[in-house]
């Protein structure tokens, strides 16, 4: 019998919980446009420290965005009979969540590269749904990896491979230090009621991962503690559908 | 130029902060890691610290009962600039009275020249 933190967040009072983690790491991106409008203000920018600055914001009001959507699409994810089922191809939602993800891992100093492992045939999921939890969990590793280092160079890896018993998983990995289900369980359980549910995660980190937890929950698996390549990261378990290997 | 220690973990927030406080006079030292940060303060010799409490490896909490156990930087102008409210921080903790907080500045509400000016403040008070 799984433990209620093993199980990710299938109830109302555990959505709630998200919403409050939501809610704080929101202000985030929130104040990095603040503090630019303040730093600009009243000051003669070149045309060129200008385009930086707004391309910063737009970055920023984009990840707050992305957040808000990743978390309503979790919260339809919840009721299993308003998400269509079609086939996807985990590699190529990967590649496209990649290009998504680049802008902003750029601005953090990341690179981002997706790494496929084995014969990754279709599975049946809900396409947005796969995409928005990776996209979510990606720009949380990227923020916390980035904090946790003086190093101002990072990699993030988008991975898939197929196990033997026919598997497929999927994850974000990074180098950010601190993942392991215990953690994930803890943060599951502390969301909503600790600043900082993620021990050693900073500030406008951890409701990206829950989010995702709470997508990759509904669909097939919640987030397992996972390596790929030497980095450690997140993943989620899809079983293959045998009809869909012969199409 | 007075220096300024800047422990925060964001790098958009550090730049912007950073930038303001270089254009207002003062040169600023930016770190993530509060053990960095430690370490770099027992080379550039801040004159005062500008810290946030929601870190990575170590709390901004515990940042500073470190540095307040070196007694060198027992009386060094520290500035809590965070996201985490002071009523919030008194519900958790005894409140930061004893460990010397010159200024505590709530993120959301704070404006950037309202910090400056608490940094000026702060640096004028500590050369009395």
């Amino acid at each position: 019998m799984k433990r209620q933190s093993d199980r990710g967040f299938a109830d109302t009072e555990q959505q709630r919980a998200v919403l409050s983690a939501l809610s704080d790491d929101l202000a985030l991106p929130l104040l990095q446009i603040k503090t630019t409008l303040e730093l600009i203000d009243g000051s003669k920018l070149s045309a060129k420290n200008s385009l930086r600055h707004a391309k910063a914001m737009a970055l920023s009001t984009e990840a707050g965005l992305q957040l808000i959507e990743a978390y309503r699409l979790a919260l339809r994810a919840q009721d299993e009979a308003a998400l269509p089922l079609e086939p996807v191809a985990v590699g190529a939602v990967l590649q496209e969540v990649a290009q998504q993800l680049t802008p902003y891992a750029k601005s953090y100093g990341t690179t981002v590269e997706v790494n496929l492992q084995g014969r990754l045939t279709p599975v049946l999921a809900n396409k947005q749904s796969l995409a928005a939890a990776m996209q979510c969990l990606g720009a949380s590793l990227i923020r916390a990896q980035a904090a946790q280092s003086e190093s101002k160079n990072h990699r993030l890896m988008l991975g898939a491979r197929r196990s033997a018993d026919n598997v497929i998983s999927t994850g974000v990995f990074s180098n950010a230090q601190g993942l392991s289900d215990r953690t994930l369980r803890t943060a599951r359980s502390l969301a909503g009621r600790a600043r900082q549910p993620l021990n050693g995660f900073p500030a406008g980190t951890a409701s990206g991962i829950l989010i995702a937890d709470m997508l990759c929950g509904a669909m097939w698996q919640p987030l397992r503690a996972a390596a790929h390549r030497n980095m450690h990261g997140l993943a989620t378990a899809v079983p293959i559908s045998k009809q869909l290997q012969f199409v | 130029m007075p220096r300024v220690l800047l422990i925060e973990t964001d790098y958009d927030l550090a730049s912007n902060i950073g930038d303001y406080l270089r254009r207002d006079g003062h040169e600023v030292v930016w770190h993530k890691d509060p053990q960095a940060a430690i370490e770099t303060a027992d080379v550039v010799h801040p004159e005062i610290v500008v810290l946030d409490l929601i870190l990575s490896t170590h709390s901004g909490v515990e940042f500073l009962y470190e540095l307040r156990s070196y007694p060198e930087w027992q009386k060094l102008p520290v500035i809590i600039f965070s996201n985490v409210s002071e009523a919030e921080l008194a519900a958790s903790y005894e409140g930061l009275a004893h460990l010397d907080v010159a200024a505590y500045h709530y993120k959301p509400i704070t404006r950037l020249d309202e910090l400056a000016q608490s940094v000026n403040l702060a640096l004028q008070v500590s050369q009395l």
